[in-house]
């Protein structure tokens, strides 16, 4: 009988597969309705999903010559790992250059390197396409939820954020990391005076009065830029 | 089945032991806590299925909408058909297997 953390951990590797392959098809449907920037995570998407389906051709292979597969853990990943290898070498062997590579006792080593290669670049793929996905997403439910007047914008050190057609600029002056990031920055618009914030953590708040009145608010802070959240009040 | 199984007594002389045993019973008993375990399992993998949940519609912010399209609860959703699926998998290669 297997152990019950092994059972825990075949049970958790299915559904995890199954979840991403799910994830990276509603990906590729959703993305191709929605078009504009989701275009290229739904395509690469599609070249992830034809990827893995041309590797699990060659799986029921894999088993065969593997059987010691069945009892181990993480037993798809690892059969994923010998059926890309199994398939690099069938097309290495297909491939003008493989008597070359035969005559250089390379024909096991070379299929390897590659097969490592591929199962890291198609692992990095899916990562990239999920992670990108899931910002555009989250992006736009953000400007989505903005009434009008508000506005969510995002500056550099050397990169000043605009809001409400350059009628006020944040630029970030310094980002210092003690126990938390603290952000210093001055707050501009052409024809009034400047506004400094010194050292000011996410969730500080403050007002800046030129013709409008703005309530600024730092939402989130990181090593190298921070966001505020920018509100434009009727005088 | 049940039934009494008078065993040799190895220590002491005259000694008898009365033990229960026979195949169907501990066969019957294996299948039961085969099932008991693949049942805590899954009830385990539910919820580590919602904890991805959770954190896949912190990622996606207050819209929980791939590209404000399709909710991300799909996949979770389809995760539990998945996660379901190989328990009465499970279940049935124990139970369907032929003798």
């Amino acid at each position: 009988m297997k152990s019950f953390a092994k059972l825990y951990l075949s049970y958790l590797e299915t559904v995890l597969i199954g979840i991403i392959l799910v994830i990276l098809t509603l990906i590729v449907v959703s993305g191709f309705i929605y078009g504009r920037n989701g275009l290229l995570p739904a395509a690469l998407a599609v070249v992830t999903l034809g990827a893995v389906a041309y590797v699990s051709l060659g799986r029921s292979r894999a088993l065969r010559a593997h059987p010691e597969l069945r009892t181990k853990v993480f037993k798809e990943s690892r059969l994923f790992y010998f059926a890309l290898n199994g398939q690099i070498l069938k097309i290495t062997s297909s491939h003008p250059s493989g008597p070359l590579l035969d005559s250089l006792s390379r024909k096991q080593a070379i299929p390897q390197i590659l097969s490592r290669i591929t199962s890291i670049t198609v692992a990095a793929l899916a990562i990239w396409v999920i992670w990108s996905s899931f910002s555009i997403s989250a992006n736009m439910a953000q400007q989505e939820s903005l009434e009008k007047g508000q506005a969510v914008v995002s500056a550099g050190l050397g990169i000043p954020a605009t809001v409400f057609n350059k009628s006020v600029v944040i630029e970030l002056i310094e980002i210092s990391s003690e126990t938390t990031f603290r952000v210093t920055a001055v707050v501009r618009s052409q024809g009034y005076p400047e506004m400094k914030i010194e050292g000011a953590g996410v969730g500080y708040e403050t007002t800046y009065v030129t013709r409008s009145r703005f309530n600024i608010r730092i939402q989130k802070i990181d090593s190298t830029s921070a966001e505020f959240f920018v509100e434009r009040i009727a005088n | 089945m049940w039934f009494v199984q008078v065993q040799t007594p190895v220590r002491g002389v005259g000694e008898i032991t009365i033990s229960r045993s026979g195949s169907s019973w501990g066969e019957f008993w294996t299948s039961i806590s085969y099932v008991i375990q693949h049942t805590i399992i899954l009830a385990l993998i539910v919820v580590s299925i919602h904890g991805i949940k959770l954190l896949l519609e912190h990622s996606l912010g207050e819209d929980d909408k791939l590209f404000g399209l399709i909710r991300i609860r799909w996949a979770t959703d389809t995760a539990h058909i998945i996660a379901l699926v190989r328990y009465l998998w499970s279940i049935l290669k124990r139970f369907g297997r032929p003798k």
